[in-house]
């Protein structure tokens, strides 16, 4: 029953700083805007479907990017990719919409609706600190509940685990799937002379498996979650390089976010931010010039 | 902070969409169920089956395979530039045609044989063991 307290307080009561939701705010209307705003650009089909699709992801998308009105503009950006998803991909029948990067980005782009991530870095902040200036009263704290931060987290990790469950057969496992992939991509059919190719090929193959499944579970322990993640940044990196992966590494990146303390990650802003320039009571604050 | 009502809402759609987000690989992945609107997480296992590895010989009228390089053969420069067609063979096919262009190139008794294996899920199949006179079927 404990348990079970501190599990409902962990994912339901959570509450924290909104500065990571607002950073994954950003990154994933950049994210999703580069993945998809070619394919709805209006002069191209003027079939109405395609226009609405176009101009929400664009209006929605903007305004989300820019934290404006976000917990509308962050919903409507939310349905519109996952009117992409579902009508355009699985509706409509276009096969690259449903791919695996695609419903990463979708579900981030939930996972954001869900969370107060026009609490920084936005047009709503500015109003908001601007209103409290006003009346004289103290800025509203960036701070808010931060449960969709959770689902985006375990999204992620369903991705490494089933990604890994999948891995999990004697085809991937000897690496025999990996020289396959090798070739297709690099080598061509010549199948390589060097020694150890087969051997290089199995580690990577196990490696990738080992990698994954402890990334699923252990990217919530916050003692060696950073050090996994540099771990999972590298990962991914190679992936993008190696890959035609397309958005999905970068979106795996912004996403890391959701794992870290809220108000950690707040902290550490704060403590990377110098002396204001121009602000001559600020220790370390240059005067104005003139 | 938050009121019971918030709380409560948070509560169902934080089931549902968990519950969305872990029924798709459950259901396609370890039920086998066909279920097209949820997610599966099987990233490039499917990808790189159309890919075989060919390895050429001009049998000789002594009963050996003498190695034969197709790019050397078909006057094509080896490398990332190389046309595709010949650097990455995908079927026993395709196999088969680069052999008999070779063998216009090489002459009237010229006798190639290929050594093939395409991708499967599983590993490699080897599919030509080289005792097929690839020129014989152009005669």
């Amino acid at each position: 029953v404990n348990l079970l307290r501190r599990l409902f307080a962990w994912t339901i009561l959570v509450e924290g700083s909104t500065r990571p939701a607002a950073l994954m705010r950003m990154g994933i209307v950049a994210l999703a805007w580069a993945e998809w705003s070619g394919a709805f650009i209006g002069p191209r089909s003027l079939e109405p479907a395609s226009l609405l699709t176009g101009v929400a992801l664009s209006v929605f998308g903007m305004a989300t990017l820019l934290g404006l009105g976000t917990r509308v503009s962050s919903a409507g950006f939310a349905a519109t990719l996952l009117a992409i998803y579902y009508y355009w991909g699985h509706h409509r029948g276009v096969e690259s919409y449903v791919h695996h990067h695609s419903w990463v980005l979708v579900a981030g782009g939930m996972g954001v609706a869900l969370l107060p991530a026009g609490g920084s870095y936005s047009i709503d902040r500015w109003w908001a600190v601007r209103r409290a200036r006003r009346r004289g009263e103290p800025q509203p704290p960036e701070s808010g509940p931060l449960w969709g931060q959770r689902l985006i987290a375990m999204q992620v990790s369903l991705v490494y685990f089933w990604g890994a469950y999948d891995k999990l057969q004697p085809g991937f496992w000897s690496g025999v799937r990996m020289q396959h992939h090798w070739l297709h991509y690099y080598g061509g059919s010549d199948y390589p002379r060097w020694v150890g190719f087969p051997w290089l090929m199995q580690g990577i193959s196990v490696g990738t498996v080992v990698l994954e499944f402890a990334m699923a579970f252990l990217l919530f322990v916050p003692r060696i979650q950073v050090p996994l993640m540099v771990v999972g940044l590298l990962f991914h990196w190679g992936l993008y390089q190696l890959l035609p992966v397309g958005t999905f590494s970068l979106t795996m990146w912004l996403l890391y976010l959701a794992y870290l303390d809220a108000d950690a990650v707040h902290r550490w802003i704060d403590g990377m931010a110098g002396p204001t320039p121009g602000d001559p009571t600020h220790p370390g604050g240059r005067p104005p010039a003139g | 902070l938050s009121t019971r009502p918030a709380i409560v809402g948070r509560c169902v759609l934080f089931v549902l969409l968990a519950g969305w987000m872990n029924a798709g690989p459950l259901v396609k992945q370890v039920l086998r169920v066909k279920a097209p609107l949820m997610q599966q997480w099987v990233m490039f296992s499917g990808v790189s089956l159309d890919t075989c590895t060919v390895r050429y010989a001009e049998h000789t009228a002594e009963g050996g395979d003498e190695p034969l390089d197709r790019y050397e053969v078909l006057g094509v420069e080896r490398g990332w530039d190389a046309p595709k067609s010949v650097r990455l063979v995908r079927t026993v096919e395709q196999a088969r045609s680069i052999g008999q262009k070779m063998c216009r190139k090489l002459g009237p008794d010229a006798d190639v044989r290929a050594f093939v294996r395409c991708a499967t899920r599983t590993g490699w199949k080897r599919e030509l063991k080289g005792d097929e006179n690839l020129c014989e079927r152009k005669k």
